[in-house]
């Protein structure tokens, strides 16, 4: 019979095997016989040896879609589709936002070409909206149709010109600003933020204990990472694939009642500091 | 058709014994190979039978020791020890007395 017991499973079982033989007082013996039967337990789900049962599939409902404090917020009012504000229903509608009924707080994705790109005819797509609004407006106050097409010849100049801004200038500030923020931080990278409806590239930090998102312009704001619950490692939220294809840490923090996604462009260091917080 | 709580109980120790005799094994096969033979008639909740199985390594009825099993794990066998089986067969006369009372009665009780 193979083993496909993998290391972590081992370890989860290890673990759960010494809880328990620690608080019945079992002896070494007992302990290790307890041990091996979680581990022929756990062998015999996997290879489906043992089906499933009513009661089993219970608990996974329970612990993976019955939790009283994520239920609160998918069920809670915030979340009623009548009630929620126009800058919750934005965030939603937006391109770059997570799905309603897995409400992220704050989200933020890798500031690398691709996502740039993206970034960067967002931007223009909402700065045309804005042009053209303003023009029809003159437009339908009796100005003459020239003004409106004089108008939006400017639209591939300004697309050109935040082209350049994202790429370029955007860029050399980041650098600028990266050197601005305190240099003995544990782990940084550079991301684009989404928090509400604005959309900016800015720092994400870990320092003592804290995550610390700096957007370009505006306000930084940090969150203690002493209430985390949990981090998952997701492409998908509600079965759609994520942004760019990259994986996310989904961090559940319990006090806050908050929860954040994001995704960077070396995960491998973030994997192992959460490792050691959860 | 299951069986009364008391029913199956009252012969726990006997089918430990019973299934040592053909083969030693660890407590999780046990419970298996058990739960196999009475299909629907009863099933074993696994963790009723470690308490079990150290009672009657106590009486001194079986032993055991750790050995690597076939997906390569240490696992805990045990063996049924000369005690046990002459254990095991004065419990299975005790056994087949006791149900041939019943079928007696039984086979009297049908023929009225």
């Amino acid at each position: 019979m193979q083993d496909k017991i993998t290391t972590s499973l081992q370890s989860e079982l290890t673990q759960l095997a010494a809880r328990i033989a620690k608080v019945n007082g079992y002896t070494h013996d007992q302990h290790l016989e307890l041990l091996s039967h979680l581990e022929d337990k756990a062998m015999d789900y996997i290879t489906r040896e043992t089906p499933i049962q009513e009661e089993d599939i219970l608990i996974l409902v329970r612990e993976h879609f019955g939790k009283e404090e994520i239920l609160h917020d998918l069920m809670g009012p915030q979340s009623q589709p009548g009630k929620a504000s126009l800058a919750e229903d934005m965030r939603h509608f937006n391109w770059g936002g997570p799905g309603k009924d897995d409400f992220w707080g704050v989200f933020a994705f890798p500031w690398k070409q691709e996502n740039r790109i993206r970034y960067a005819l967002m931007v223009m797509i909402l700065w045309e909206i804005l042009v053209i609004g303003v023009l029809l407006f003159f437009y339908f106050k009796k100005l003459s149709s020239g003004w409106l097409l004089g108008g939006l010849q400017f639209i591939p100049i300004l697309m050109a010109t935040i082209l350049y801004f994202l790429h370029l200038k955007i860029g050399s500030k980041l650098d600028n600003k990266r050197k601005e923020l305190k240099r003995s931080t544990e782990l940084e990278s550079e991301v684009i933020l989404v928090r509400g409806m604005i959309q900016l590239p800015g720092i994400l930090q870990y320092d003592l204990g804290k995550l610390k998102f700096t957007p370009l312009t505006g306000t930084p704001f940090e969150y203690s990472l002493q209430s985390l619950q949990k981090v998952v490692e997701t492409r998908n939220c509600n079965g759609r694939l994520l942004l760019g294809n990259n994986i996310y840490f989904k961090i559940h923090l319990k006090e806050e009642n908050e929860r954040l996604g994001f995704a960077v462009s070396q995960p491998a260091p973030w994997r192992k500091l959460f490792k050691t917080k959860s | 058709m299951t069986q009364e709580k008391e029913l199956v109980g009252a012969s726990t120790s006997l089918l430990i014994l019973g299934v040592l005799a053909k083969s030693p094994d660890y407590g999780y096969q046990i419970v298996k190979r058990i739960n196999q033979e009475a299909e629907t008639i009863f099933q074993w909740q696994e963790g009723t039978v470690y308490p079990l199985l150290h009672k009657l390594e106590e009486e001194g009825w079986i032993r055991s020791q750790w050995e690597t099993a076939e997906n390569g794990r240490k696992r805990k066998y045990y063996y049924i020890t000369p005690e046990g089986k002459e254990t095991l067969e004065s419990k299975v006369k005790q056994w087949k007395e006791f149900t041939g009372v019943i079928n007696r009665i039984m086979e009297v009780s049908h023929a009225r």
